[in-house]
């Protein structure tokens, strides 16, 4: 199990009110689900219906990843809607 | 701007013509003056001021610059315009703005405390960049290649206000990872289209409508691969850099 940090944008910090959060892990799916755990309100957000909302981007220290990817301690994740700079 | 030079010997009544050319020209739009100083302000720059000058310069051996302006912003952007490549703030603590703390003032975005001067120097990377559009054009220019260009194109992105609909915008950044993204879109470009330099600046935090969003330059020997670059690199930008922003409008907020 590894502490990891989970960094929130957009409209996902703005439902948690926080811009990151701390869990332990071991693969970045797990961050994910104990993230949702510690704040149901992201359910809907994150896994609608059970699976993963395809809309949303999921990064592991800066690139893309998915949720089988395995985290160690330290690492940074981050979780956002669609990129819209500009 | 329209250039109107009075000339004239001492005391031909130089300075009250403009006193009376100030007021006048303010009704159609801002006024800005420059006295040239032969030794010391005679108290000329002074007059222009209350004849109601936005900008007053003194010119003489250096420049004096006098602005009726007290908005932070403003001082900021004549800094960069100016081609700083550093701007060091006393005092405000209130601002946005990330800041060394001395003492136990009250202050926002404290990026630490008590720092030495070679302690900031190593930790030049948690302060913020600040560009305007001459800024970026600078940096263009003091490129080693600049020899070789001869087109600049520049995409400014500003706050649609949708007449007034926008009353302001909150801009987040994923930080580094952004400016990470934006560095490798940058050498893609310059390698797919041939150009000699791209740049990339996107602004966060707060902004109004009309306020400008990002710059995006691109410098190149001739103007035909000049525009496609910058198309590409405008639209790579919104595809892959991790920027969100938010509307606040008159009937709500949404994220965009």
């Amino acid at each position: 199990m590894s502490k990891v940090k989970i960094k929130l944008f957009a409209n996902l910090r703005e439902i948690v009110g926080v811009k990151e959060e701390f869990v332990e892990a071991q693969s970045v799916g797990e961050a994910l689900e104990k993230l949702v755990e510690k704040h149901s309100a992201l359910k809907d957000k994150i896994f609608p219906q059970g699976e993963l909302n395809k809309s949303l981007n999921i990064m592991l220290n800066g690139k893309n990843t998915d949720l089988n990817t395995e985290v160690r301690e330290g690492d940074e994740i981050a979780i956002f809607p669609p990129v819209a700079g500009g | 701007m329209k250039v109107i030079t009075v000339a004239g010997y001492k005391n031909s009544g130089k300075t009250s013509l403009i006193e009376e050319l100030v007021p006048k020209l303010k009704k159609i739009g801002r006024v800005g003056t420059v006295k040239h100083i032969h030794h010391e302000d005679s108290g000329d720059t002074a007059r222009h001021m209350k004849a109601g000058a936005d900008v007053v310069i003194g010119l003489g051996d250096e420049m004096r610059v006098m602005l009726k302006s007290s908005e932070l912003r403003e001082a900021l952007d004549i800094l960069a315009d100016l081609g700083m490549d550093f701007a060091i703030l006393e005092g405000f603590k209130s601002s946005d703005l990330p800041k060394v703390l001395l003492g136990d003032a009250d202050a926002k975005e404290v990026v630490a405390k008590n720092l030495t001067a070679d302690e900031i120097i190593k930790r030049l990377d948690e302060f913020p960049e600040w560009e305007t559009v001459k800024s970026m054009i600078r940096k263009v220019k003091s490129s080693p290649k600049i020899g070789e260009v001869g087109a600049i194109g520049c995409f400014i992105g500003i706050v649609r206000e949708e007449g007034g609909t926008v009353k302001e915008m909150e801009i987040e950044k994923y930080d580094k990872v952004a400016e990470r993204i934006m560095r490798e879109i940058e050498e893609e470009v310059k390698k797919e289209f041939g150009v000699i330099e791209v740049l990339m600046h996107h602004n966060s935090g707060r902004l109004v409508g009309g306020d400008d969003i990002v710059y995006i330059v691109v410098a190149s020997s001739h103007r035909k691969e000049m525009f496609p670059a910058l198309q590409s690199a405008v639209e790579k930008m919104k595809e892959r850099v991790p920027i969100w922003k938010k509307e606040i409008r008159v009937d709500g907020e949404r994220w965009v």
